[in-house]
């Protein structure tokens, strides 16, 4: 997601009682329904699938893959081992803790050179983060907030969500119900327009629109309990939420274009926050660890 | 009825009991094959994908399944019921017969990718690629949990 969008909707998820229960259980529930249907797709190998949801763990991984592969052809990695090793641990932790704790092939989770204040979740869980938000963070809790928050967005499907229902149905109608094994060549060809297609879509998606506010609240809760149950100071959300906000009073370069007030956000969340008790303490050690880590 | 919570002792053993025998295959990449019901329980060995297991037990979202000599829990999320034929090779051998199920070489698989590569070669495949070597051991993440004195509220 674009990080710009975050904090307006992290705010207003919370604001609006996202962060309760239900939507914790929501989450599960797909969880739940994706794993039956997966099931019954074994099982019958059919063409009955008919939306995003019915994409198997092994297909999500190849379109995550070629979304993550089309992301980094625009950004370049940042080769530092230690930061490397330190958000995929950090990352690894949180994503034990979520509703989806596994995918086809883990997560993973790369810092990307670029000044602008963003992330990025591929599905099948190829996070990434800007240097340039990654330096507005200030302690352990604040890091763990952004990646449970992308996190969030690959337990929820929400890249594949983008992949429009024509692609998808091009795609289930070559497959089939055949057994097959390969592919003919024409088959292949249509198979590959329409992978190629909803990449597309995605990283339109991720990159140029934005998810909907629904799907930020959403990631917005489920993050904020991701945390919480890793043992992190959900607050950490709320103070990196008034980075932001100060960052955009100083220059409101569209972070908050199509999202209410950031402030309001910010108030709401901590009404949030207090009504669903989740609190803990930010601890020195670990912002003494995140200062290791830092970048200046 | 006299005893309630006996019966439903007695319920919940026949359900778990039921499952034991049957066989699931590991439709991930690789999984864990932990000692106890819990993502951070320490790994006894990796399933990988294709891998065809018998269950010992089920429960709470967990199989207990026979590995080599070892026993151990995977999670249902990384498993299909039955038989399935993810690989060519498995499909070959002939694994697959009646209930079985074939996916071997179905949907966005390796092969779509490398043909989408192949007309697409400005994509950084290989910078993923890298991405995805990046390992984070039990250890690292239990040492990194107890550093940072993460009390764990709930898996």
């Amino acid at each position: 997601m674009k990080y710009s969008i975050l904090p307006a909707v992290l705010i207003a998820a919370l604001a609006t009682g996202c962060a309760s229960l239900p939507i914790d259980q929501n989450a599960l529930n797909i969880a739940s329904k994706v794993w039956e249907k997966r099931d019954a797709i074994a099982k019958t190998g059919s063409a009955l699938r008919k939306g995003f949801s019915d994409l198997s763990d092994e297909e999500e991984y190849y379109i995550g893959r070629a979304v993550a592969a089309k992301i980094l052809s625009q950004y370049r990695p940042v080769k530092d081992k230690a930061r490397t090793s330190y958000i995929n641990t950090l990352g690894q932790t949180l994503s034990r803790h979520s509703s989806r704790p596994q995918t086809f092939a883990g997560y993973h989770f790369l810092l990307i050179s670029s000044p602008e204040i963003n992330a990025f979740a591929a599905p099948g869980g190829f996070v990434f983060i800007t240097t340039g938000l990654y330096s507005k963070l200030k302690t352990e809790e604040q890091l763990a907030a952004v990646l449970a928050h992308e996190i969030s967005h690959v337990t929820l499907r929400h890249g594949l969500s983008a992949i429009k229902t024509a692609n998808l149905t091009q795609a289930f109608s070559i497959i089939g119900t055949e057994a097959m094994m390969e592919y003919g060549a024409k088959e292949l060809a249509q198979l590959t327009a329409a992978f190629e297609d909803s990449i597309n879509d995605i990283v339109n998606q991720l990159v140029v629109n934005g998810y909907s506010r629904s799907q930020e609240y959403d990631a917005d809760s489920e993050a904020m309990r991701v945390a919480w149950k890793a043992g992190y100071d959900p607050a950490g959300l709320t103070r990196f939420l008034s980075t932001l906000n100060s960052i955009s009073g100083k220059n409101g370069a569209g972070f908050f274009k199509t999202h209410p007030p950031a402030a309001d956000r910010l108030k709401k969340a901590s009404k949030a926050m207090k009504k669903e008790k989740l609190s803990g303490p930010t601890l020195k050690t670990r912002t003494a660890r995140f200062q290791r880590y830092a970048m200046k | 009825m006299k005893y309630p919570i006996l019966f439903f002792i007695a319920l919940v053993s026949v359900a778990a009991i039921a499952f034991a025998g049957q066989v699931i295959t590991i439709m991930h990449k690789t999984t864990s094959v932990r000692a106890d019901r819990k993502f951070f329980a320490p790994t006894i060995a990796t399933a990988r994908y294709g891998d065809q297991l018998t269950v010992v037990e089920e429960k709470g979202g967990w199989y207990k399944v026979a590995i080599g000599k070892k026993r151990g829990w995977v999670h249902n999320s990384a498993t299909a019921k039955g038989k399935v034929a993810v690989t060519a090779k498995q499909f070959r051998k002939g694994a697959v017969s009646g209930q079985d199920v074939a996916l071997a070489g179905k949907g966005f698989n390796e092969k779509v990718e490398s043909k989408y590569k192949k007309e697409n070669p400005e994509m950084n495949y290989a910078a993923v690629d890298r991405m995805e070597k990046v390992n984070v051991s039990d250890r690292q993440i239990n040492k990194f949990v107890a550093d940072g004195k993460l009390a764990s509220r709930g898996e």
